[in-house]
């Protein structure tokens, strides 16, 4: 499979003299065609200055960044970007640009020039793919958090991308909207799309491929699930907590009692504890 | 201070097709110095109870007693309202607008007749209560902070006045484990110290760790009322109506469907590590 | 507190709800020019019976039409005053300081009253009537003959349709940051103008600064979805007007001809 991003060395800072804190340092990372990466970190980590240049909404200051096999320093390539690495953002309120659906799901495709008489079909594909088939007509304001941002999700999918980028897009969500939402995820990486998932909740990387820590701009370490959410010193150094299965493990440990191996999820640590 | 909902019903947009019933019938009682939690999902209720306990709607039935006062009697002190009952309301930190932290946290405090002394002395232990040094930050703008810090910021200035009943509506939403942590702790300090705490919270993980007793919302209706242990333990009535229960509860319920005798009550994490430890030695 | 904001759509089926909103949007225009030309006080009697029948066929609770008028007493009331006192100096009946009653003055007092009061009420009615999306569209509709003579009616739509998505959310956000504040001691329900206008400003700065925070973020999510002002997008197709809509716009053009001719 091809890489669908490829960052070397990038270095991004927002103070215009380039002598400022800088919000990615020195960072590389690989993300390969269909994976699910989630790259976890706490506020002001550089995660979100990061998706910002996996869409090319910020350009590349310093280093080198392929997406979708296109070179983000080229200006030229910022639309084809655009449409091949789909973002999705926190605000589920702050990304509609119409009030009726399918004129909102309709705004993508319009701007990338997908013929007039092809829109209906991507809309209806899109909000199929949500799970909210028959929307069109419906106003944005009159559904919950979760379908508000599963419509966000719907209008991103209406351009087609390969890559999809969702920055923190569960954090204003009730426990309800948070678990449609992660299932809708679920469900596009497992039609073959690309997902890298920024997030401070750990629960919700436990699900992926991969797992890239980020602390002060820079990449930690980067590798699956277990391996990084069982290193108690990476977890410390990120100011993450771990899983409650993994929380679990180490505490016993520490009493003296070794489980058999160290579970991730709920229904692992049933296993390990009843083996 | 002491809260006590009797019968209380509060009614949306009467008259129009938007009419809804917000709350219906509710009866509690909040001890003084409690830290209780209220849970239930998206439009139960929440929100209005709050804004009916701090004055900010009036029920169309029943009271809403503080301190065993109709806070909508004649009589009652409205401004004395204000100043004992601090709201925090969701992503507070949006309401920060003054150039100086010091001028906005004492914002509240305008109408009280307070002397410039007692004023500052008010803002200063707001701050350092929310963990921040008076003089490092007074003459800084608000709006130069962190996300967690914004946070804490406003709820200093709720804190300003000194309330003795503090309510929070979803206090931890977007803040992330360290700012979560910093939050929670010195919202525990200050219960200790005396504040009744009533805090709106999706985290079940944390009221069961934090909060005396859960207060369960269902369609404007009190479902369920009591300590965590109690609350959560009746797990099956609480996933059969589409309320989270914590991660802990989960765990615990996942051993006693294998056949441990874990207690049904066991939804902090403490206590789930002791019970795993005590059955894995025997 | 437990109220609606004045002017929120109500669903309904009458038959004001029924007709276009466009050719609605096309009434309102033709109905306050009439308005405007009303001089005779006997026509804003005539005004008052022809908002009550409007008011009837919308089926829409009287309390809920006269809403929008109902919270500026104070407003009517100014009009009234500065128009008593400075409109006809001339014929004043005494002269206090720089105080000049009048008859005339009290008059135009009450005609400048009555059409405010007409328009408010009136455009509650379609407000009230119409759905918001259908509003965007029909002004959209309205607006895009222009497009003939260059303006940019597309961008022109593009705002009107981001502007309206917002403004519940808006609305929703300012009436947090007032009981926020409110709870903070801000005097909102004050009965002293004051009080009540020296609260407002402290609500404004969050407001505008929230605002602008979301434009911001809305501005990227536009740009990350491939937005460019420079491309030019499909023209919509919009339902021809029906029998009903013409009828309704020629009563309300006939009553503007009729209320212009006769003034």
């Amino acid at each position: 499979m091809k890489e669908a991003v490829q960052a070397k060395h990038l270095v991004h800072t927002y103070s215009p003299a380039g002598n400022g804190r800088r919000s990615l340092d020195d960072f590389s990372l690989t993300v390969m065609g269909g994976e699910f990466l989630a790259i976890l970190g706490h506020n002001g980590c550089g995660k979100t200055t990061l998706a910002r240049h996996l869409n090319a909404l910020l350009a590349v200051q310093q280093g080198e960044l392929t997406v979708a096999c296109l070179d983000a320093r080229n200006s030229a390539n910022v639309w084809k970007i655009r449409q091949r690495a789909g973002m999705v953002f926190q605000n589920p309120d702050n990304q509609f640009v119409s009030s009726v659906i399918g004129e909102d799901l309709a705004f993508g495709p319009r701007n990338f020039g997908v013929p007039e008489q092809e829109i209906p079909r991507r809309i209806q594909q899109a909000l199929e793919t949500v799970g909210m088939s028959g929307y069109e007509k419906r106003s944005t304001h009159l559904l919950s958090g979760g379908q508000k941002q599963r419509i966000a999700i719907a209008g991103v999918l209406a351009a087609e991308p390969d890559i999809l980028i969702f920055d923190e897009v569960t954090s204003m969500l009730d426990p309800e909207g948070r678990r449609d939402v992660l299932g809708t995820i679920g469900r596009l990486h497992a039609r073959g799309r690309t997902v890298i998932l920024i997030s401070h909740d750990i629960e919700e990387a436990v699900g992926a491929d991969r797992v890239a820590l980020i602390h002060d701009g820079r990449l930690l370490a980067v590798g699956t699930p277990r391996e990084m959410f069982t290193d108690a010193d990476l977890m410390r150094r990120t100011g993450l907590t771990p899983p409650l299965p993994v929380r679990v493990y180490n505490d016993l440990r520490e009493r003296g009692i070794t489980l058999p191996f160290c579970p991730l999820t709920m229904e692992e640590l049933e296993e390990a504890l009843c083996r | 201070m002491s809260v006590e909902l009797r019968n209380v019903s509060c009614v949306y947009a009467p008259g129009t097709p938007y009419e809804t019933r917000a709350v219906t019938e509710l009866s509690l009682t909040i001890r003084d110095g409690e830290f209780a939690g209220v849970m239930g999902k998206t439009g139960c209720g929440k929100s209005t109870m709050i804004q009916l306990i701090a004055g900010l709607m009036r029920p169309s039935g029943g009271q809403i007693l503080l301190d065993g006062q109709d806070i909508n009697g004649k009589n009652f002190d409205r401004d004395g309202l204000r100043r004992r009952v601090g709201v925090v309301f969701q992503f507070p930190e949006i309401q920060l607008f003054e150039t100086t932290v010091k001028r906005d946290v004492a914002f509240g405090l305008r109408h009280f007749g307070w002397t410039e002394e007692e004023k500052e002395s008010s803002v200063r232990e707001a701050l350092e209560r929310m963990g921040f040094s008076y003089e490092a930050v007074k003459d800084k703008s608000p709006l130069g902070f962190s996300g967690g810090e914004k946070r804490r910021l406003a709820v200093a200035g709720v804190l300003a006045a000194r309330p003795e009943l503090l309510i929070l509506d979803e206090p931890l939403a977007g803040l992330d484990p360290l700012g979560r942590e910093a939050l929670l702790t010195l919202l525990g300090e200050l219960n200790r110290d005396g504040t009744t705490i009533l805090m709106v919270s999706h985290d079940a993980d944390t009221l069961a760790e934090y909060a005396d007793r859960i207060i369960l919302l269902k369609d404007g209706r009190l479902f369920r009322d009591g300590p965590a242990a109690e609350v959560f333990a009746d797990y099956d009535a609480l996933k059969d109506n589409g309320i989270g229960v914590c991660r802990v509860r989960e765990a615990a319920e996942a051993l006693r469907r294998r056949g441990w005798e874990i207690p049904a009550g066991t939804v902090r994490y403490g206590q789930l590590l002791d019970e795993i430890a005590g059955r894995w030695r025997q | 507190m437990n109220r609606l904001p004045a002017g929120l759509y109500q669903p309904g089926d009458s038959v004001v709800h029924r007709l276009d909103a466009a050719a609605k949007l096309l009434c309102l225009l033709l109905l306050l020019a009439a308005v405007v030309n009303t001089a005779a006080p006997a026509g804003y009697g005539v005004w008052v019976l022809l908002l009550a029948l409007l008011i009837r066929l919308a089926r829409i609770p009287p309390r809920t039409a006269l809403a929008s008028a109902a919270g500026l007493g104070w407003f009517f009331l100014l009009i009234l005053l500065m128009n008593l006192c400075f409109y006809a100096p001339e014929q004043a009946w005494v002269s206090v300081w720089i105080f000049r009653p009048s008859s005339a003055g009290l008059l135009q007092g009450l005609r400048v009253a009555a059409r405010v009061f007409l328009l408010l009420v009136m455009s509650n009615v379609l407000m009230v009537s119409t759905p918001p999306l259908a509003l965007t569209g029909a002004f959209e509709r309205l607006l895009s003959p222009l497009r003939f003579i260059g303006v940019p009616t597309e961008l022109a739509a593009m705002i009107l349709s981001v502007a309206i998505q917002f403004i519940p959310t808006l609305l929703e956000e300012t009436d947090g940051i007032r009981k926020a504040q409110t709870a903070r001691g801000a005097r909102f329900d004050s009965p002293n103008l004051w009080e009540k206008g020296k609260a407002v400003l402290p609500l404004l700065a969050p407001v505008f600064v929230a605002a602008f925070q979301r434009a911001d973020e809305l501005s990227l999510a536009m740009e990350a979805r491939g937005y460019r002002a420079d491309i030019r997008r499909g023209r919509k197709k919009y339902p021809p007007f029906r029998a009903c809509d013409w009828l309704a716009l020629s009563l309300c053009a006939a009553a503007a001809v009729i209320f212009i001719i006769i003034r």
